[in-house]
């Protein structure tokens, strides 16, 4: 559908990252105390401020281990989309390498990526665990 | 510092040394076939990362995970709150989702490789 390159990437993250993100917002939300979804409405916010002054401050935590999880597998998928439809980026680099059994890059760029996703994850659950303590 | 947060950088710092030391025994068992130590992965990366093509791949790389995950937060989000708020609706497309989510997307590439 979006052929091979750039947009084929992207697309093929998103699929990935929107569904856990969908998910746990709509837990969510839907565990907010029904006295301040209901006093949203009949104060008659719109739907943008209902988003910005009631939604996201009750629900914050639970949306941002969805944010989290979302970031892994977007990362996971633009990865993978990568490998079977680039010509450009690390995905291709590290299918290229498995093609030649360049078992030095093969290592290598295993190490960094999994350096980075380490790292950003720790930070993120950093951030959760902190959320979490707040509330 | 905290004693969770202390806790979990601990828990960090084991986590690596474990897969140290997996990873160093694992390439003494299976050889220079298929593994490299440590030691020498870490100085190809270095090597590797003070390369130019290296610096366009990465690059490539960054601009297609930025984009999908700043589509994948916005359409999640809104998709979340909209669904969120709608008891009908929620119940409605949640099992979808969920049926979705637990699908391996790799298959949905008609013809993936080879």
């Amino acid at each position: 559908m979006f052929g091979l390159g750039m947009s084929a990437k992207v697309a093929f993250g998103a699929i990935h990252g929107i569904i856990p993100v969908a998910l746990f917002t709509i837990t969510a939300v839907q565990n907010i105390r029904p006295v301040l979804v209901k006093s949203a409405r009949m104060m008659r916010l719109d739907p943008l401020d209902m988003v910005r002054r009631i939604l996201l401050p009750a629900a914050l935590p639970e949306i941002f281990t969805g944010l989290r999880i979302g970031f892994s597998l977007t990362l996971i998928g633009t990865l993978l989309g990568e490998m079977f439809a680039s010509q450009r980026g690390i995905g291709f680099l590290l299918m290229n390498a498995i093609g030649l059994h360049n078992i030095d890059l093969i290592m290598a760029l295993t190490f960094l990526i999994s350096l980075f996703a380490g790292a950003a994850s720790f930070i993120l659950l950093f951030l959760d665990r902190r959320l979490y303590a707040r509330v | 510092m905290s004693a969770t947060s202390t806790q979990s950088w601990r828990n960090a710092a084991r986590l690596v040394v474990v897969v140290l030391v997996a990873w160093q025994l694992a390439y003494w068992v299976v050889g220079e076939v298929a593994l490299r130590s440590p030691a020498e992965t870490l100085a190809f990366a270095a090597k590797l990362v003070q390369t130019p093509s290296f610096y366009a791949h990465v690059a490539e790389s960054t601009k297609a995970f930025a984009l999908a995950l700043l589509i994948a937060v916005a359409v999640g989000l809104a998709a979340g709150f909209l669904l969120g708020l709608n008891r009908f609706a929620s119940d409605v497309v949640e099992p979808v989702l969920v049926a979705f989510y637990s699908i391996p997307k790799i298959t949905l590439y008609y013809r993936s490789c080879c």
